[in-house]
């Protein structure tokens, strides 16, 4: 979970216009009360763009990464896999396709790898309730979001 | 004092017809073409209440809304989808979202200052 710092408060409040617009929306995001999975999650197809726009503001020491109240720690988990996470999931609620447990799995993935091992079990299931095409489309999407998420992670690493 | 709306449309013309009304009526009124842009004027301006359509590029309506109720200065701000969409559905997950109001495409002028009035 991010919390701002008192200059990260103290930007926002002030509408400073130095932070550029783009950076001051995701700084008024972080409100201690969300974990960066649930504002990627918010941001939709925009997540990738707030994950940068949040390690930016971490590296300006604007935000800061604080632990849950109720003790468990989100921050373990790198923002990839977070993301990617939910990137599946609308793909899989985008289908149509009413395929309850490998949804289930991907949400419990822990890493990039049990997230592709997932979705292609979560293709198959589409394939069996919606057809070949539908589970080809999921798929196509499924791998350029694992790929991208992997590529960044690379990145970082 | 002056209430400013945030409109959001990006329909250009759209955008104008709803900012000429409501200026018309003594709001400010200030303009963005999606969510992403109204996102940005929301936190660079005080804004009393916001009016936005749903279908728009890069982030939708819902999308918007969902955002500015998980940020302090926006949680208890009235927000109205104006837009084309009227299915019950779409409406329930309007309010599911955080949306104040709904209001459908093409709007009465007289309807949509009735609105801002109760609401702001």
């Amino acid at each position: 979970m991010l919390t701002r710092t008192t200059d990260g408060t103290s930007l926002m409040s002030s509408r400073d216009p130095a932070l550029g617009p783009k950076l001051r929306a995701a700084l008024y995001l972080v409100t201690g009360r969300q974990t960066v999975g649930e504002m990627l999650n918010l941001a939709g197809g925009l997540a990738h763009v707030l994950e940068e726009q949040l390690r930016t503001l971490l590296e300006m020491r604007l935000v800061v990464v604080v632990d849950r109240p109720d003790g468990a720690s989100p921050n373990d988990e790198p923002l990839p896999v977070a993301a990617a996470r939910i990137q599946l999931l609308k793909r899989i609620e985008t289908s149509g396709a009413d395929v309850a447990a490998p949804a289930a799995r991907i949400r419990a993935a822990r890493s990039l790898a049990e997230l592709a091992e997932h979705a292609r079990a979560a293709a198959i299931a589409i394939q069996q309730a919606l057809g070949r095409s539908a589970a080809e489309e999921f798929w196509t999407h499924a791998r350029a979001i694992l790929l991208h998420w992997q590529q960044r992670d690379g990145a970082r690493a | 004092m002056t209430r400013t709306i945030l409109a959001v449309d990006d329909s250009t013309s759209m955008r104008q017809m709803v900012g000429h009304v409501l200026r018309e009526a003594g709001y400010d009124v200030i303009e963005a073409s999606d969510g992403d842009e109204a996102l940005e004027l929301a936190t660079k301006h005080h804004v009393d209440a916001v009016i936005t359509d749903h279908n728009m590029p890069r982030m939708d309506g819902l999308s918007l809304v969902r955002l500015l109720r998980a940020m302090d200065d926006y949680a208890r701000t009235p927000i109205v989808l104006l837009t084309t969409e009227s299915s019950d559905e779409m409406k329930q997950r309007g309010r599911e979202a955080g949306a104040t109001g709904w209001m459908v495409k093409p709007f009465d002028p007289m309807r949509l200052i009735e609105m801002c009035r109760r609401i702001v």
